[in-house]
């Protein structure tokens, strides 16, 4: 107990960092090997059961000292603590003799019980011969209001910092993620036991374990787009050696990927590997996707150090890329692929990078429909550049007629476009003032779109979803290039 | 007027004293029963005409001891013991003129005997004990019971009335052993060693710091910061017998003093002083320290609670054994404490600025 409460104190008043991780080591390094762990639960997050109201122990404290209870309460206002208020006033500061166990007192006083008498004269006995330090984790103990000083990841942290284990394979473990209540030395064990293996810390089938060398990847910078994917999505766990892959559609892992998973070149410890395997069907069969690295946080995938970290990571392992039938994403923010994976579990779609983005940036998208729409109105945004516009863009619904059905931002296309369109425009103005502008027809562009969506507040009663320019067309075109309103709808039709 | 040479006898001195009473107040000595009363300038003996630790300047003046709120630079005459009078003159300056009284020695004024008794609380600190017809009171200054290294032995004395400090006067203020800190603090010295840190104690230069060198023992290097320096040096000079400590200068190697343990005032933090010195580690020393909240509002890395005053046992045993039948409160918690003694039996009154009675009356209100 004395070791407990100086430690608890010491992490409680201290202000120096670096002290309060040399206290905990000092105290895992002393301490009884049962008050280890409890020590450090009850440090973050495990709450003891309360035996005794506050104001309880107030009456009995009152009563055992002898004091006026206004005297009580007059140093409660000047302490602000009422278990630090008794412990200072009923403990005997110049005992120091007491070495029994945290784990041994908790299981002494949880076997009294809640019942008032053996409880009041164990309070007693605590009170002739404990310290104020100690009688301040009684108190609190006794009363259910020791408050934790960490969260888990903090206390994950700590101990990382002073045994060198891996902080999320601690915080998995102090989280009781794993399933499994540890001893000290199991939570500090570098290497997943059979039991937790065992259990189910991630989402999917249970795992399978394989023991990997070496993996390659291609060149990340000579890829852009896959195009059809149909694959299985694999989640890699790494850890000492070890590699456990869970299939997490339970489509079920062919026997050929985990022979090419055994040439998996390892990653840092507990790092989490999202990997998309291309099936047969796609015109690049047999292609690897590694889409990112994370470390497993508790319930949720989070970022493995800094993105620049991470792309290191990455580099490092590109530049051993000698096979090309393996590709690497450097970066896919996790929100962007949970995003995706309803998509990508449909089985088709486009993944695609922005070549030419200041981020690296990747998207799981549908087939595109592409379509020829005229330009109608051309918004003028007034912003950072003079050449900017909100495009509206028509479909043909007559010989001469055209009905908006999309609005698309001039941003998207070319510098050399954007200027020759800026002239365009305004040479061929319709209606000068305002910022929507109609313009005469004539512009047109080939647009690609994911779907399309009924819409009755617009007059084209639909409206095209995720609009992108890919080209505009040279002035001249024929309107029977556009097209008509028509086709669009029949596609709404096939869709519902 | 006479104006006193520095140089004058301590007997001569004391015959100037009595004979420079106001005929007036000899008169009014008949009239006030209460042998000393509190009046805005302090703790006053009318019969006597002299303050005890006044707060404002006066003519003539009693120390207990050197600390800057008992001793205030202006009167015009000092009476202390021989410790206090060579701190004050450091601290005051030397042209104050300041005559000391030896233990126990008593002083009369105008048949009003005083005499200076061992406080405790820092080198030099003295409690007054003033008789006349008598009729005996007590002023204990600033005080502990505990003995240390560097303060002398408290000595409990008799009296009819007690003048004592409140400071910690509440049931949660309870120290633990010198000894028990001390070991915690060597402690915490060996853990800094181990990383390779300097432990820096951030303690008063004038009690604190001497009691903590008296303590840390010999093979273990002290460093102290110049003021603590110079106060340990008018110390030594006094007759106080000190164990050798080295003034942190720019010819001190860095190194070695994070081998050691440094002394330093707390207005140190967040200088370029201690910034110079290797990855500091602070540790502030007070009975402030026995709250939580306390160590954690302070701006030092850690907290002792080693204080140099009387803890709530203590009080009790001093006032409730020194026999007398009025007590009065100054500094700290005197109401809640005077609540207490009345709870006892015993009348209680706080020194406040204004009359005694109108603070006796809210008190009985109280009740």
């Amino acid at each position: 107990m004395q070791r407990f409460s100086t430690l608890y104190k010491d992490l409680l008043t201290n202000r120096d960092t670096g002290s309060m991780v040399l206290a905990i080591a000092t105290f895992l390094k002393d301490a009884p090997t049962e008050d280890r762990i409890l020590a450090l639960k009850l440090l973050c997050t495990q709450k003891q059961p309360a035996l005794l109201s506050m104001k309880k122990l107030m009456q009995w404290g009152i009563a055992y000292k002898d004091l006026p209870e206004w005297i009580i309460k007059k140093c409660h206002a000047t302490v602000g603590d009422w278990a630090e208020t008794m412990s200072l006033v009923l403990g005997k500061p110049h005992v120091r003799l007491h070495m029994d166990g945290l784990a041994e007192f908790i299981s002494h006083y949880h076997s009294i019980g809640k019942a008032e008498e053996p409880l009041k004269s164990f309070l007693h006995h605590q009170w002739e011969t404990r310290s104020p330090n100690e009688l301040f984790i009684i108190h609190k103990l006794l009363t259910g209001t020791l408050k934790p000083m960490y969260s888990k990841p903090q206390l994950s942290n700590i101990i990382h910092k002073i045994y060198g284990i891996d902080a999320n394979l601690i915080n998995l473990r102090l989280s009781q993620q794993t399933g499994v209540d540890f001893t000290f030395d199991q939570l500090i064990d570098p290497v997943w036991s059979d039991l937790e293996l065992s259990t189910k810390p991630f989402v999917g089938q249970r795992p399978e374990t394989i023991q990997l060398n070496l993996f390659h990847f291609a060149d990340p910078t000579e890829w852009v787009v896959e195009d059809f994917i149909h694959g299985v999505l694999l989640q890699v766990h790494l850890h000492a050696g070890v590699v456990t892959v869970w299939d997490l559609h339970n489509d079920g892992i062919a026997e050929e990927w985990f022979e090419r998973l055994k040439d998996l070149k390892l990653m840092p410890d507990h790092s989490v590997v999202d990997i998309l395997v291309i099936s047969e069907a796609s015109s690049r069969a047999d292609k690897m996707i590694l889409i990112d690295i994370h470390r497993w946080a508790g319930t949720k995938k989070s970022a493995l150090g800094s993105l620049e970290r991470r792309k290191q990571i990455l580099q490092d392992w590109s530049a051993s890329i000698n096979e090309p039938s393996y590709i690497l994403l450097p970066h896919l923010p996790y929100e962007v692929w949970s995003q995706d994976q309803r998509q990508l579990s449909s089985g088709k779609g486009w993944l695609v990078k922005h070549k030419h983005s200041g981020q690296t940036r990747y998207r799981i998208k549908p087939p595109n429909h592409a379509a020829h729409l005229q330009l109608l109105y051309a918004e003028y945004l007034n912003q950072n550049s003079a050449i900017e516009y909100n495009l509206t863009l028509g479909a043909r619904s007559g010989p001469t007629d055209f009905i908006p059905v999309c609005k698309v931002h001039s941003d998207q296309l070319p510098a050399s476009d954007k200027m020759a369109l800026y002239y365009w425009i305004q040479n061929n103005l319709v209606q000068r003032f305002g910022p929507v502008r109609s313009v005469r027809g004539g512009q047109i562009f080939t647009i690609t779109y994911d779907r399309v969506e009924i819409n009755n507040r617009v007059k084209a009663g639909l409206q095209l979803i995720h609009v992108q320019v890919i080209q505009r067309f040279e002035s001249g075109a024929k309107s029977q290039e556009i097209t008509s309103l028509e086709n669009i709808k029949l596609l709404l039709q096939d869709q519902i | 007027m006479y104006s006193p040479d520095v140089s004058l006898s301590s007997i001569m001195l004391k015959t100037l004293l009595i004979n420079t009473l106001p005929e007036e107040n000899m008169t009014d000595l008949l009239k006030t029963p209460a042998l000393l009363e509190y009046t805005p300038r302090g703790l006053y003996c009318l019969i006597a005409d002299v303050y005890i630790d006044p707060h404002k300047p006066v003519t003539r003046a009693i120390i207990t001891h050197g600390h800057s709120d008992h001793a205030i630079v202006g009167h015009r005459y000092y009476l202390c013991t021989p410790m206090t009078r060579a701190i004050i003159k450091f601290r005051l300056g030397s042209l104050i003129q300041v005559q000391d009284v030896l233990w126990g020695e008593p002083v009369y004024i105008n048949q009003v005997r005083f005499s200076f008794h061992p406080a405790g609380h820092i080198p030099g600190s003295a409690q007054i004990r003033v008789e006349y017809k008598g009729e005996i009171w007590v002023v204990t200054g600033d005080y502990k019971t505990e003995v240390d290294q560097v303060s002398g032995t408290y000595e409990l004395l008799r009296c009819n009335t007690l003048v004592t400090e409140t400071t910690f006067a509440l049931p949660i203020y309870q120290w633990q052993p010198q000894s028990l800190i001390v070991s915690d603090i060597l402690a915490w010295y060996q853990q800094n060693l181990s990383v390779g840190r300097s432990s820096v104690l951030l303690a008063y230069a004038l009690g604190k710091s001497q009691r903590l060198i008296a303590n840390i023992p010999t093979d273990i290097p002290v460093y102290v910061h110049g003021s603590i320096h110079n106060t340990n040096d008018v110390i030594k000079a006094a007759g106080l017998k000190m164990r050798p400590s080295i003034k942190v200068g720019s010819r001190v190697d860095k190194k070695d003093i994070q081998k050691g343990i440094t002394i330093a005032p707390s207005s140190v933090l967040n200088t370029p002083w201690i910034r110079s010195l290797v990855d500091p580690i602070t540790a502030y020393i007070s009975g402030w320290m026995t709250l939580n909240n306390n160590r954690k509002k302070q701006p030092a890395d850690f907290g002792f609670a080693l204080s140099d005053h009387v803890d709530w046992p203590a009080l009790n045993e001093v006032v409730f054994g020194c026999g007398a039948d009025q007590i009065w409160l100054t500094h700290g918690y005197t109401q809640d404490y005077a609540q207490w003694l009345t709870t006892k039996g015993l009348a209680a009154y706080c020194l406040q600025e204004g009359n005694r009675t109108s603070t006796i009356e809210a008190l009985e209100e109280e009740d």
